[in-house]
């Protein structure tokens, strides 16, 4: 160690080397995958997200939700992923091959929201329960109140307005930023098969 | 030199501030809920960018050029650039932060950053590490000691593993899992061939001195250091397992994170003097603390990387845990120690009052273990309570909440300990302070 550039070059040959095999190896890897077109539907999967949800994505990332959601299902022979029903089958590369700002997540101080869309309709949760859902909170998430405005009604009611009880002559309204993070949530699915992801149930009776 | 130490000390406040504001949002959801700058993941992410950019780098900074320029018999060079640097490197921090808390905040840990501080923060680093390297380049002894290596990788380390990852996030973005893949080769970057290797720079520094010895086995530090630079950028993927990359990537990195052993084990056998002497001095038993958390985290690192382990522990509150013992128990401790042990040298001057030390690490230890203990408990009980798909989030939270609250204690305990450093620092600069009479009551061998 008597001379600089060993250190120098060691440091930097060392992280390039690293950084050119893991991050670029498996960047070319994945990168070479294509949509999976599904002849039934007509459809290429995966779909790219429409307009106003891609909006809704910069609003989930600008509260960061991610330090709460994940979006990432594990194998089922892995962990309690599927168990919990949070999806049919394991997240994969190619489920975020369109996305320039992928949710992957942090920690799961609630639910995985990977196929919302998915559970929020067999729930009944429609776009208005889930503002209301967003402005209370819950005991596990806080509010979102800050989203949503109180307004005078003059005439009719806004058709933003959420149903919830207000002073009398006002009206709570939904911002844009939260029309956009609703559309969002209630876009997020990874419902169509995938050759390297069969379903959980397909998978076992291969087994 | 003491505008570093001034504004990373009020980094350290600054950001255990706000890791406390988020600490709280754990188990009081409702807290502040109504302010958007203060909702619970902006605050995360804001806690977390002020102590990494604000507390580690300053204080890691003025260490590293410190030591280089006390080990290489050379004095300190460069004052008026490092204090360009500090001008703007502390403008771009603070603007980062208002930045994140604002809504301008990334998806991956470490690198929150907004894109148009990046640049700022880039120069400012840039003029940093010439004022580190001009130290280096002036070195009388050419041998260069075990703590010079360590600091001189860390100042190179950081601007390589950051513009990477800046670069391909925020300016010429990578799409879909690729980022992943990035972020975490990076954050593990920065975690152990930046922040470590200045806690690793500072007790390799102060050991020997204070305890006056030879370290154990100091033929095998080369080894110690080299498997280190050689492994580390390896590892970041392990946390990555089950996830939707290709399984090679994790697999890769578990692997490699068992070489590591190497580097944790010459570490241990090289500053285990550091316990084996009883000295009484104040600034080894911070060192000792920021020593023995380092093999600790080691070991927790290669064990939650396992595919057991991790399938539980992913996603709870074991990675706060981590990241606790990682900044307030690595670096935390050794850096205070290079600042106790700095200040009366730089000023000529004792420190004002040896209780206020005493007290400091006294928090020190203490909020940390409360910290730990309670972000990992919380986490295990969390993660236990996910693998059990018939409980509900509700159930685990309440489960949590008695461990979490303990962790807000933790990091309120650690905010005091700083503050008494803080008055301890000004009543130093006060005139009636006293001079320095007798070096060695804050434990030293001849002053180098």
């Amino acid at each position: 160690m008597k001379n600089n550039p060993v250190l120098f070059i060691g440091v930097f040959g060392s992280l390039a080397l690293s950084w050119v095999a893991v991050v670029w190896g498996s960047h070319v890897q994945t990168d070479k995958l294509g949509l999976q077109y599904d002849p039934l539907e007509n459809v290429a999967n995966p779909a790219p997200l429409p307009g106003v949800a891609a909006r809704g994505q910069l609003v989930y990332q600008d509260l960061g939700c991610g330090a709460c959601h994940t979006q990432q299902i594990r194998r089922q022979t892995y962990a309690y992923d599927i168990a919990r029903g949070w999806g049919e089958r394991q997240s994969v590369a190619r489920d975020y091959m369109l996305q320039s700002r992928p949710q992957f997540g942090l920690t799961r101080q609630g639910p995985d929201l990977t196929n919302y869309q998915i559970r929020a309709s067999k729930d009944g949760i429609t776009a208005a329960k889930l503002h209301e859902k967003l402005y209370t909170g819950s005991k596990v998430m806080p509010s979102f109140a800050f989203l949503y405005t109180e307004e005078p009604v003059s005439g009719e009611k806004s058709n933003r307005a959420l149903s919830l009880a207000t002073p009398r002559g006002s009206q709570l309204v939904a911002s844009e930023r939260a029309e956009s993070l609703v559309a969002y949530l209630l876009s997020l699915k990874q419902d169509y098969a995938l050759p390297e992801a069969p379903a959980a149930e397909l998978a076992a009776e291969n087994k | 030199m003491l505008l570093f130490l001034v504004s990373s000390l009020l980094w350290l406040l600054a950001g255990g501030a706000l890791s406390l504001v988020h600490s709280a949002q754990l188990h009081t959801v409702g807290f502040f809920a109504s302010v958007e700058w203060l909702t619970f993941g902006r605050v995360q992410a804001a806690a977390e960018s002020a102590l990494v950019y604000g507390w580690v780098a300053n204080s890691g900074f003025l260490a590293c050029w410190w030591m280089l320029g006390r080990l290489g018999g050379s004095g300190t060079r460069g004052a008026a650039i490092s204090l360009f640097a500090a001008f703007f490197w502390n403008l771009g921090v603070t603007l980062g932060v208002l930045g994140i808390l604002a809504g301008d905040l990334g998806v991956y840990p470490f690198f929150h950053m907004p894109a148009q501080i990046v640049p700022l923060l880039g120069v400012a680093y840039c003029a940093f590490a010439l004022a580190g390297v001009l130290a280096w380049k002036d070195r009388e002894e050419d041998a260069g000691f075990a703590a010079q290596w360590y600091a001189v990788a860390a100042l190179y380390a950081f601007p390589w593993v950051c513009s990477a990852a800046y670069v391909m996030l925020k300016f010429h973005v990578l799409p879909g899992v690729s980022q992943a893949v990035l972020a975490a080769w990076a954050g593990d970057g920065l975690r152990l061939l930046w922040i470590a290797p200045i806690a690793l720079a500072a007790a390799y520094y102060l050991v020997p001195k204070i305890t006056g010895a030879t370290l154990p086995g100091y033929s095998y530090a080369h080894l110690g250091f080299w498997s280190l630079v050689l492994f580390a950028p390896w590892v970041g993927t392990r946390q990555l397992a089950g996830g939707p990359v290709p399984v090679w990537v994790p697999t890769l990195g578990i692997a490699c994170g068992f070489l590591l052993v190497v580097h944790y084990l010459v570490v241990a056998s090289n500053l285990k003097i550091a316990f084996s002497r009883a000295h009484k001095s104040q600034v080894l038993r911070f060192v000792q603390l920021g020593i023995a958390s380092y093999l600790l985290l080691g070991l927790c690192d290669i064990v939650f990387s396992l595919r057991g382990v991790a399938a539980c522990t992913q996603f709870t509150h074991i990675a706060e845990a981590r990241q606790s013992l990682l900044v307030f128990g690595v670096f935390t401790p050794a850096i205070l120690g290079v600042f106790y042990f700095l200040l009366p040298r730089l000023t000529g001057r004792a420190w004002a009052s040896e209780g206020l030390i005493t007290s400091h690490f006294t928090c020190t230890w203490f909020g940390l273990l409360l910290l730990v203990v309670g972000y990992g408990v919380a986490g295990f009980e969390q993660g236990l309570g996910l693998a059990d798909p018939k409980q509900g989030f509700d159930v685990i939270a309440a489960s949590m909440k008695p461990w979490l609250l303990i962790a807000t204690h933790g990091i309120g305990i650690v905010l005091l300990g700083a503050v008494f450093m803080l008055v301890n620092f000004v009543f130093h600069l006060l005139p009636a302070a006293k001079p320095v009479t007798d070096l060695s009551t804050h434990a030293v061998t001849p002053a180098s």
